[in-house]
């Protein structure tokens, strides 16, 4: 680029940033050219951001639609390489689930279910894959393969939202509609009120043939909580040819992993006012945690997952853009929910907590997390 | 506006920082509404009646009473949902502010509004 032209476009650039910056709605060939010139200079978060605000502002334009959808694919593919070199150096089950993800929605589903039999291969007690195999099959109509892994998820993690909530779908197209009220009642134990899942499990008892309708919130507790289904897979064993020395190497990694998250917990222990903390993956499974012995664990992080998930759904229907924290008051007490990574820490404080003090302890937590993360 | 609650959205929007308040019904129906910008104001009630059922019934299972109120901060906005006797008030507000003064408005106007709609 000459000189000349290299001035006009920072010109441009400038008045445009401008604009962007003080206009409370500024046209839409202001996004799409700013977008055309972070794009070209590389600046990869700036793009991101204009392309999601100019989204926001004028969801029906076709040419800011699909620099949003670049955006999109540019940032997963870079999330990607990251994943992979992080799986090389420092595994942890919830890094092939999420990469396996991340090809799964560029419909890359060769290579998300071979993420996902490498990731049960090193860690089979992990839910948060088998749960990828279960959608991919129900995806392709396979609900036979779906059914065996989204089974075999929930008896891994008995209040894994998603788990339960697709193997009711596939118990309906099964016509197995009494399973079907059974997992979405499971469900409304850790999820009451979720408005989805009454709706689904109205249909369910419909197709059931059950005709009375009890509210949740009346059923008696001991009848709400659903046993984990049982499972008519077999946990896998390590592929023949796998390196024994290779998987150790990456167990010890991962317990290492988990103690740089149990002693980061301990950090929020010592703040006066904190009953308790807890580290949950993005499929609900507890990763680490500091709970009063009477708080069932699996339940607390269910709910918390299901929390953060229509949070951070709502947050982006409400233009707040991506979620980052929020503070849940209750009568008796508050709920601080930071998102770090893919992880969700839930902090449970009593309501005359010094903000500072558990802000500042909150961030600590989160640098020690980052720092092995 | 409805129901006679345009002056206290007005001067809750008067504060510097608010860009925008709402109050919803139980049922997810917009009762009062007025933002700066444009939103899907029906999509935003329902979205927060949801939350609303979803918190208040996680929290008192988690015995931790019932809900009251919830901030939730974006990577460009700050929320906040604030459960009054019969409606739910949602003030959105520029990232930076500090609910400090912002909060004890917030919570004079849910009062003035559950004094308005007490049957």
């Amino acid at each position: 680029m000459g000189i000349i032209s290299s001035l006009v476009r920072g010109w441009e650039k400038r008045r445009l940033e401008k604009i962007e910056k003080n206009s409370p709605r500024p046209p839409a060939e202001v996004f799409i050219r700013l977008y055309e010139i972070y794009h070209s200079e590389g600046e990869v978060n700036a793009a991101s951001r204009v392309a999601k605000r100019g989204m926001r502002l004028y969801p029906h334009n076709p040419d800011i639609g699909k620099a949003s959808r670049d955006m999109d694919r540019m940032v997963r593919e870079i999330e990607k390489e990251r994943l992979r070199q992080k799986i090389e150096s420092y595994p942890n089950p919830i890094l092939y689930a999420r990469l396996a993800e991340l090809y799964k929605t560029d419909g890359e589903i060769g290579a998300s279910v071979k993420v996902c039999e490498a990731g049960i291969r090193a860690f089979p007690d992990y839910g948060g894959t088998y749960l990828l195999l279960g959608q991919i099959c129900f995806d392709q109509e396979d609900f036979d393969g779906a059914l065996s892994y989204l089974e075999k998820a929930a008896e891994l993690d008995r209040y894994n939202y998603m788990a339960l909530r697709l193997l009711a779908d596939t118990y309906m197209k099964q016509g197995r509609y009494m399973d079907a009220v059974q997992n979405l009642d499971a469900i409304l134990y850790f999820a009451p009120g979720d408005e989805q899942v009454l709706d689904a499990l109205k249909a369910a008892k419909t197709a059931a043939g059950i005709q009375e309708e009890v509210p949740p919130e009346a059923a008696p507790a001991e009848a709400v909580p659903a046993p984990a289904p049982t499972t008519k897979v077999k946990p896998r064993e390590p592929a023949k040819g796998a390196s024994t020395v290779a998987r150790q190497m990456k167990m010890k990694a991962a317990a290492k992993k988990q103690v740089a998250y149990t002693d980061a917990i301990e950090i929020l222990k010592t703040i006066e006012g904190v009953h308790g903390a807890l580290l949950v993956d993005a499929f609900g499974l507890v990763i680490a945690s500091y709970l009063s012995q009477d708080v069932d664990e699996e339940l607390a992080g269910a709910m918390i997952t299901n929390i953060y998930r229509s949070t951070a759904r709502s947050a982006q229907q409400m233009g707040l853009g991506s979620f980052e924290d929020g503070v849940i008051e209750g009568e008796s007490g508050n709920i601080h929910l930071i998102a770090i990574q893919d992880m969700i820490l839930a902090v449970f404080a009593a309501a005359t907590i010094k903000m500072g003090l558990l802000e500042k302890a909150i961030r600590d937590f989160a640098n020690a997390v980052l720092e092995v993360g | 506006m409805a129901h006679g609650m345009g002056d206290i959205l007005d001067r809750l929007n008067r504060i510097e920082g608010v860009k925008g308040s709402m109050v919803v019904g139980r049922d997810g129906i917009v009762v009062a509404s007025d933002f700066a910008d444009f939103i899907n104001e029906d999509a935003v009630a329902a979205v927060s009646s949801a939350i609303l059922s979803s918190l208040d019934g996680a929290l008192k299972r988690l015995e931790m009473g019932g809900f009251k109120r919830f901030v939730i901060t974006g990577s460009d906005a700050k929320i906040v949902l604030m459960k009054g006797r019969n409606t739910l008030v949602l003030v959105l507000l520029r990232k930076d502010i500090n609910l400090g003064f912002v909060g004890v408005e917030i919570r004079e106007a849910v009062a003035e509004i559950d004094e308005r709609t007490h049957l």
